[in-house]
């Protein structure tokens, strides 16, 4: 049984249009996700693409105006809104994108103590900074006294001593230097291995794929993909979608290829695969609906080509 | 043409430690120079003194053996990491285009900045697009230098190399220098003439 499984997720955002009529912006489209306990599983695409969207969905946090459809569970069980504020916090945690989430009039061992919901708080706090290599003294810090690097792992010590079960991080590391950053993910790949199970959101695919077990691939609000880390070499040949293909032959270090065009905008949804403007192999079987999901060579691909 | 920071230091506060001593660096027309080195802001305070945001506390910036022009248009243009915090959010992306110079539809069609994003405002962009315009806005005809500090850190790898492929094209045909701040080795190997440490300089 996975940890986390989403099926069918579609979320559109009511918006007025005039005199009480109301329309609604799909923005995200039928997506299927699995998080297994012990695996780091990255979510990766472009800005926009509705990554964050979907780590907000699963944590039951979405504004109020969204209307979501389809299905998630954890540990087998429906997450309904109930359950995910039960969750939340408790056996769902989310490492921030910045440290500006630290309250900065508390000193940083007292944050984490918060955090633990199961145990004795002091004990978990202190092997959490342990494990992190955080020494005694960094609990009486407030967080404008550490590094930004120590500021990340308090984070992370805060999600471990929880006692969370599944771990939503989003967007970790940008603008990290190599060193901290391959520091920060290896955070993540220790959690993963003793038992949790990660869901990693990133733009940044080759640091991804550093911790990664698998990669979902997300485009214009779906996942176009799920592959497994391995399959991102040589020419990307084992790679399922056109869009993964381009992202993987985009590295600087592969081919530095500039696809042409842009993703559809979020809530322009035309009947029709939604790579098609920009994908060479595109045909008019690909212009008549959504490619359905299928599976591929133990991943996911969505498009009606791929083989 | 030459932009050179002569033996520059700098410290935001006389108490502090000084985040660059006796720097120097050169770049010619016509060449991409990529800056690396450990964290810390020794590399964008360099690149602010270059674009003229700070005066260094010892010795100077020249570009073309001269001080940087006081007004007017700047020459040298720096782009930042974030798009989202160099505009204004109140004003529309058509406005912001407008700010330095007047973009041309050649420009926005080359970095594939789409006629339906003028209407919108900054929060509609995603960071791809917008990082877009604030390139668009720093490639007036007069700008000789462009530097670019994490410039595409935050993109997706098909937005990265679909930018820096139209800046180089750009930078190529009007001879234009660039200084390129990034942690990614394989980007500075792409787009590099030559790569210098910062604490070597
Ligand atoms: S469904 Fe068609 S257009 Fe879409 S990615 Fe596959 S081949 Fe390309």
């Amino acid at each position: 049984m996975a940890l986390l499984e989403v099926n069918d997720l579609s979320i559109s955002f009511e918006q007025s249009a005039g005199w009480l009529r109301q329309r609604y912006i799909p923005v995200l489209h039928q997506l299927q996700l699995t998080v297994d306990a012990g695996e780091v599983v990255a979510v990766l695409g472009a800005s926009g693409a509705g990554k964050s969207l979907l780590a907000h969905a699963i944590l039951g946090i979405l504004p109020s105006h969204a209307r979501i459809t389809g299905e998630m569970t954890y540990r087998g069980e429906r997450l309904t809104p109930q359950r995910q504020a039960a969750l939340r916090g408790m056996d769902i945690a989310l490492v921030p994108q910045s440290v500006a989430y630290l309250d900065p009039l508390m000193p940083v061992g007292e944050q984490v103590r918060h955090a633990v919901k199961q145990g004795n708080k002091r004990e978990r706090q202190r092997e959490s900074f342990r494990l992190y290599r955080l020494g005694e003294e960094v609990e009486r810090r407030y967080p404008f006294q550490l590094s930004g690097g120590m500021a990340r792992r308090v984070l992370v010590a805060a999600a471990t001593a929880s006692g969370a079960r599944l771990i939503i991080a989003d967007e970790p590391t940008p603008g990290l230097d190599p060193d901290v950053m391959r520091e920060a993910l290896g955070r993540f790949r220790e959690l993963a291995d003793v038992g949790c199970g990660v869901l990693l959101i990133s733009h940044d695919i080759a640091s991804a794929l550093t911790v990664a077990d698998r990669i979902a691939v997300m485009y214009a609000g779906t996942v176009v993909e799920i592959a497994r880390a391995a399959d991102f070499a040589g020419d990307g040949t084992a790679l399922r979608h056109p869009y993964t293909r381009a992202l993987w032959q985009a590295l600087p270090q592969n081919g530095f290829v500039p696809l042409p065009g842009e993703p559809p905008q979020l809530g322009e949804r035309p009947h029709a695969c939604a790579f098609a403007s920009r994908c060479s192999a595109a045909t008019d079987a690909c212009l008549h609906e959504q490619p359905p999901v299928r599976e591929l060579r133990r991943g996911l691909v969505r498009c009606v080509h791929a083989s | 043409m030459l932009l050179e920071a002569r033996d520059v230091s700098f410290r935001y506060d006389r108490r502090e430690d000084w985040l660059l001593q006796r720097a120097n660096l050169r770049i010619e027309a016509g060449e991409i120079v990529g800056l690396t080195g450990p964290s810390g802001i020794g590399k964008s305070t360099l690149a602010r003194l270059l674009a003229g945001y700070r005066k260094p506390q010892q010795g100077e910036v020249r570009l073309a053996g001269k001080p940087l022009p006081s007004s007017g248009y700047q020459p040298v243009q720096l782009v930042l990491q974030h798009p989202e915090k160099a505009v204004n959010p109140r004003w529309r992306i058509r406005r912001i285009l407008r700010e330095g110079w007047q973009v041309d539809a050649e420009l926005r069609h080359m970095l594939g900045i789409a006629e339906q994003w003028l209407d919108r405002w900054p929060n509609e962009l995603s960071g791809g697009e917008l990082q877009r315009i604030c390139v668009a806005r720093a490639l007036g005809p007069g700008t000789q230098f462009l530097l670019a500090d994490e410039m595409t850190t935050m993109l997706d790898a098909v937005t990265q190399a679909q930018i820096w492929n139209a800046v180089c094209e750009i930078a190529e045909a009007r001879r234009m220098g660039m200084l390129v701040i990034s942690h990614d080795a394989h980007l500075l190997g792409r787009l590099c003439n030559r790569i210098v440490d910062i604490d070597t300089i």
